[in-house]
């Protein structure tokens, strides 16, 4: 009987295997990433402009020093450290990424026209800047607001214009579905294309809209721009980030889960009672006027509008972004908007040096994506996210077997001391 | 006053009539039961009475009220639940996320400013619901990897969520074993006044169970409506389902 009551304290107070308190670290982390994953990344963000300085100051202190062996080694380190401009970049896709997946990871509509969000409101900000100027058609009291406020006024206006264009555009294709819905928007996001070309006067054409001077923030006196790479970052990191936010409570209010409810089953859902033909439409503004904004931003550091923005290669770029990091993940999109462009200019920077094909960077990023559609369906984020899931499940099952064991083994033992 | 009526509802495809002018009354409370042989028209006319198919002529009223132009998410606020032959519920979501977000669609739909957790009363409703349907011990499984009778019944207790007054139920048994059917149809009884269900079933050990009256269609027009016993006695329903 004392053997009985011995064995399962035995079983229960063993020491955990080596393999086990991996395992508990490993799941420890995967929850703290799944918790404040947002949060961490939001923090790097902020500190990398700090990094990047710090790192050049080191480089300066250790030439002082006639360290060169340490100099060389830092100086190598900065080369593969994406650069403020890169940076800036990365952060204007992913913000575009999450909003383009709005619709294709929550509501699991494929755009394929959303660059015409992007452009336009790209070209809204580029517009202003050219055309409200004195003695234009312009109404005098908005040149007045525009010239006190310039970035603050067009910012705002880019993502009006680009909500009515998302609405018009919304209200012809969101009725279709699948197939008919992606072609739909590809068609009609051509007809900006068409337009930004044919109408080259105003826009400059396949030559974009440039000498766009003087982006100035009004109301904190600030000059944004190709002048001051450091500041455009926190300025765009700044509205990326609170757009970003906005959208994540979007997705976890009530509509944001209505929107899942149309993705898994929308039959189910207009039987339920939810009006999906505006669901669909509400979730086609809000992701092309974020878009838009998006497009905006992404003009600020250079200073023009490339007419690439409002082509069909834009479209195509964010679905494999999105597609990239995992579209069934919120910050999917920003995973796959780092790796897609952190990768280009690897390639086209660094791995070139050492051979010479990988200039052609678009059938490598071609062929991964390629493999990431065969072997990672679910995108990188989204197969990382899988694992850790997967991986609590088994570890859930292990201790429920251990512990049926451990309770097998006292009933046997139970029974061996009862009938000796 | 009938809870609902239908007015020589009539559904063409093309040259083919898959129903043809059915009048047809159901009395608030009631369960009835639609059967016939395959090809009937029975889920057609299912379709035109929850806005699936629009009705090619006649009209349909709930409550007296002409609901025949109105849309599927229109007739579901009005008190109109349904499910289908082949199970449709929302696989990747939780057990409890599918009644949940059924339950939402009545007033938060549009809602963008609050998160889905600070609406615990629409919570507590799921799990109620869940209870009720058997399914509470489950509440966080994907719905995709139920099995199969459970997903029959979580779609049940997704049109519960939505508050129905008259509930359509298409083959609720379809795919059950008989001692599963038979506790279905135990449970359907019991969902029955104050709500009034109409029940499409093949089965007809059931229907003869637990319908207050049942109405056959045959090629899409009306054969014969009665009680359980008046059904049995009935030479055409006998001529046509030997026929089969």
């Amino acid at each position: 009987m004392t053997k009985a009551m011995e064995t399962p304290q035995a079983a229960e107070g063993r020491e955990p295997s080596f393999r086990f308190r991996l395992g508990g670290l490993l799941s420890g982390l995967f929850g703290f990433f799944d918790r404040y994953g947002i949060l961490v990344l939001g923090a790097l963000l902020l500190v990398y402009p700090f990094l990047l300085k710090g790192l050049g100051e080191l480089i300066f202190l250790a030439e002082d020093h006639d360290l060169q062996g340490l100099a060389q080694v830092l100086l190598r380190l900065r080369a593969v450290i994406p650069s403020t401009p890169l940076m800036i970049q990365i952060i204007i896709y992913a913000f575009f990424g999450i909003a383009f997946n709005i619709l294709l990871g929550y509501t699991g509509m494929l755009s394929l026209g959303h660059a015409a969000f992007f452009g336009v409101g790209g070209y809204t900000v580029g517009l202003m800047h050219v055309w409200f100027k004195p003695g234009t058609a312009v109404p005098d009291w908005m040149v007045g607001a525009f010239t006190l406020f310039p970035l603050e006024t067009s910012l705002l206006s880019a993502v009006v214009v680009s909500a009515l264009v998302a609405l018009g555009v919304g209200m012809l294709a969101s009725r279709k579905r699948g197939v008919y819905f992606a072609m739909l928007t590809l068609a009609l996001s051509q007809v900006f294309y068409y337009a930004a070309q044919t109408f080259d006067r105003l826009t400059g054409g396949t030559d974009g809209l440039g000498g766009l001077a003087n982006m100035r923030l009004g109301s904190l006196n600030l000059q944004v721009g190709i002048m001051d790479a450091q500041v455009t970052y926190y300025f765009v990191f700044f509205i990326a980030a609170v757009s970003t936010a906005i959208i994540w409570q979007v997705l976890r209010s009530p509509f944001g889960h209505s929107l899942q409810a149309v993705r898994e089953n929308e039959r189910r859902a207009r039987n339920c009672g939810f009006d999906t033909d505006r669901i669909r439409l509400y979730a086609f503004v809000i992701s092309g006027m974020f878009s838009g904004l998006a497009g905006a931003l992404s003009i600020i550091y250079g200073e023009s509008v490339p007419i690439e923005n409002v082509h069909f290669s834009t479209s195509g770029q964010i679905v494999i972004i999105s597609l990239f990091g995992g579209a069934g993940v919120f910050l999917g999109p920003a995973v796959g908007s780092f790796i897609y462009w952190y990768l280009r200019q690897l390639m086209s920077t660094e791995f070139v040096k050492y051979l010479a094909i990988f200039q052609y960077w678009e059938m490598w990023v071609g062929g991964i994506f390629i493999l990431i559609v065969l072997f990672l369906p679910q995108g990188i984020l989204g197969s990382v996210w899988q694992w850790t899931v997967n991986f609590r499940a088994r570890r859930q099952m292990r201790e429920y077997r251990r512990r049926m064991t451990a309770a097998v083994q006292r009933a046997e033992e139970g029974i061996d001391d009862a009938h000796p | 006053m009938p809870i609902l009526e239908t007015r020589k509802i009539s559904k063409h495809f093309g040259g083919l009539i898959a129903v043809n002018e059915v009048d047809y009354r159901v009395e608030p409370g009631e369960l009835r039961s639609i059967i016939g042989p395959n090809g009937a028209g029975k889920t057609t006319f299912f379709n035109m009475i929850a806005g699936d198919l629009a009705a090619t002529s006649g009209q349909v009223f709930f409550h007296g009220e002409d609901i025949t132009r109105l849309a599927t998410f229109e007739r579901s606020h009005k008190g109109i639940g349904r499910t289908y032959q082949i199970t449709t519920i929302f696989p990747r979501l939780t057990v409890r996320e599918n009644v949940r977000i059924a339950a939402q669609s009545r007033k938060t739909t549009f809602n963008m400013w609050t998160g889905v957790n600070q609406h615990k009363e629409l919570i507590e409703k799921a799990d109620h619901i869940l209870e009720r349907v058997r399914l509470a011990d489950k509440w966080d499984e994907p719905a995709g990897t139920l099995a199969h009778g459970e997903q029959r019944y979580l779609e049940i207790g997704i049109a519960l969520a939505t508050d129905p007054v008259l509930l359509l139920l298409d083959e609720p048994t379809a795919g059950m074993s008989p001692e599963e059917s038979r506790r279905t149809a135990e449970f359907i009884r019991g969902l029955a006044n104050p709500l009034t269900i109409i029940l499409v079933e093949h089965d007809m050990e059931i229907v003869m169970g637990i319908s207050d009256r049942i109405t056959v269609l045959h090629n899409g027009e009306f054969l014969a409506e009665g009680t359980v016993d008046e059904i049995r006695a009935n030479e055409d329903v006998k001529r046509v389902y030997l026929r089969d």
